[in-house]
């Protein structure tokens, strides 16, 4: 289609106004891109990427059998994976309905001197898969372990 | 076809046109909206994980969508009003804005109420939140610069233009998940596999996007309606209309 | 097949209840209430141009 002059004009100032902003945002987000982080991951804990000096979160999957509960107080200890490095969690406070082991997990808190994580806050993330229960529970009769750390 | 874009560019002819489909619009919204609330509510199992809480995602994820689609809508008709001059456009625009808006304040309404049982949180500055709530504000903005002209072709250009900047953010609320760590979780159903999800849980989602889709467009139309014959009113066939019969 | 087999436990939903129905009520009212707004924003514009048109047509009868 032939374009009358002006209309052409006017589409090429659109076109690179909002190309001109997409790439300055862009080149923003990308430079900010620890700030656009909610969390840091244990592999970033463990190669010191993350500042160990103040108050932060950290972002993982709750390790399949090291949820330790307290007897007689709230206190949680737990370790938080990435599947490549752990980092050991405490928490002591009543813990969000979806917190369980293989789950992922949002903590925020400070490393202590042992290396500890001592959470003041702990969220659940959940994941994308959406599932019955009975199907579940039909998939372990039928010998298929769910495997629940393949997300 | 380009004489029936040429057509879609008339006011009046538009006006006739989305009367004939309205009530079309109008009875399909109703029907889709009940299917999808007795799938939601009664036909679908509790997740494994979050129980009944589920249920919420069936409205929560269309809500978000049409909060997306109306803006891609708004800032497009917007464009081709900038470009090709069209009344029509701009008026298909203006129309998308407060409707965008509802959608994209229920989004983070039923988020929040969702959030809280579920991750433990009402809010967290994640990237998906923080940019779904700036859609808001960018709905926001659009139609305060469009009110703070009183010349309604400078409105409509500068509008326009603010909405085609702001297109930005689409894909960045869209990849947030992707891109960085958030709380949020990942898309389930715009992944190219299959999606992971239960197939009754799956027909409910569907129906209601849908259905929301549909009111959309119901409710877009009514908006259009009232937008023409206000700018349109020294025209003879508005006159006639607004004569014509008492409604 | 209906999930809930009382009435009850369709009001509870194993406890959050709240949540569900706090969520289902807000998005309804929006919609509902959008809907009305819009369906009737044609008709008070056409009430509103009525009076534009006796105006003018007044001001015209002076005029001439």
């Amino acid at each position: 289609m032939a374009m009358k002059p002006h209309r052409k004009k006017r589409l090429l100032i659109i076109l690179g106004s909002v190309f001109g902003v997409a790439a300055i945002v862009g080149l923003v987000l990308y430079a900010s891109e620890q700030q656009m982080n909610l969390f840091y991951t244990p592999t970033e804990m463990a190669s010191g990427i993350a500042p160990t000096d103040r108050v932060l979160r950290i972002g993982g999957l709750v390790k399949e059998g090291s949820v330790k509960r307290s007897e007689s107080t709230l206190l949680t200890t737990f370790i938080v994976t990435d599947l490549a490095e752990d980092v050991t969690v405490t928490y002591d406070k009543i813990m969000p309905d979806l917190f369980r082991e293989g789950q992922g997990v949002v903590a925020m808190g400070k490393l202590n001197d042992q290396g500890v994580f001592v959470a003041s806050s702990v969220l659940a993330k959940h994941d994308e898969e959406y599932k019955a229960p009975e199907v579940l529970d039909a998939l372990e009769r039928a010998g298929h372990p769910v495997d629940k750390e393949s997300k | 076809m380009w004489i029936w874009f040429y057509q879609m560019a008339s006011p009046k002819w538009f006006y006739q046109f989305t009367d004939k489909l309205l009530p079309w619009f109008r009875g399909s919204t109703l029907v889709l909206m009940l299917i999808g609330l007795a799938l939601g509510l009664l036909f679908s199992p509790a997740d494994y994980q979050q129980g009944n809480t589920v249920r919420i995602m069936y409205i929560h994820v269309p809500a978000a969508f049409l909060s997306m689609f109306a803006y891609v809508v708004m800032a497009i008709s917007g464009a081709i009003g900038f470009v090709w001059r069209i009344k029509m456009a701009h008026i298909v625009s203006v129309s998308c804005a407060p409707i965008g808006a509802i959608f994209t304040l229920l989004a983070l309404i039923t988020g929040a109420i969702w959030g809280k049982p579920t991750w433990g949180t009402y809010w967290e500055w994640d990237a998906r939140l923080t940019s779904e709530l700036i859609l808001f504000f960018l709905y926001i903005g659009f139609m305060a610069l469009h009110n703070a002209f009183d010349d309604r072709t400078s409105a409509d250009r500068a509008s326009a233009v603010l909405a085609l900047v702001g297109l930005v953010n689409i894909p960045i609320i869209h990849f947030s998940v992707e891109w960085w760590n958030t709380l949020h979780q990942g898309a389930t159903i715009s992944k190219f596999e299959k999606p992971s999800m239960d197939a009754d849980m799956l027909k409910a989602l569907l129906v209601f996007i849908v259905a929301f889709q549909v009111y959309f467009f119901t409710v877009l139309m009514q908006r259009i309606k009232s937008e023409i014959i206000k700018r349109e009113k020294m025209t003879g066939w508005v006159k006639k209309l607004v004569e014509g019969k008492a409604s | 097949m209906m999930y809930f087999e009382t009435f009850e436990s369709f009001i509870e939903m194993g406890g959050h209840g709240l949540y569900i129905w706090l969520c289902y009520g807000i998005v309804s009212f929006s919609l509902i209430g959008y809907y009305f707004i819009s369906a009737k924003s044609t008709a008070k514009a056409k009430q509103e141009l009525k009076r534009f048109y006796a105006r003018l047509d007044a001001q015209n009868q002076v005029n001439e």
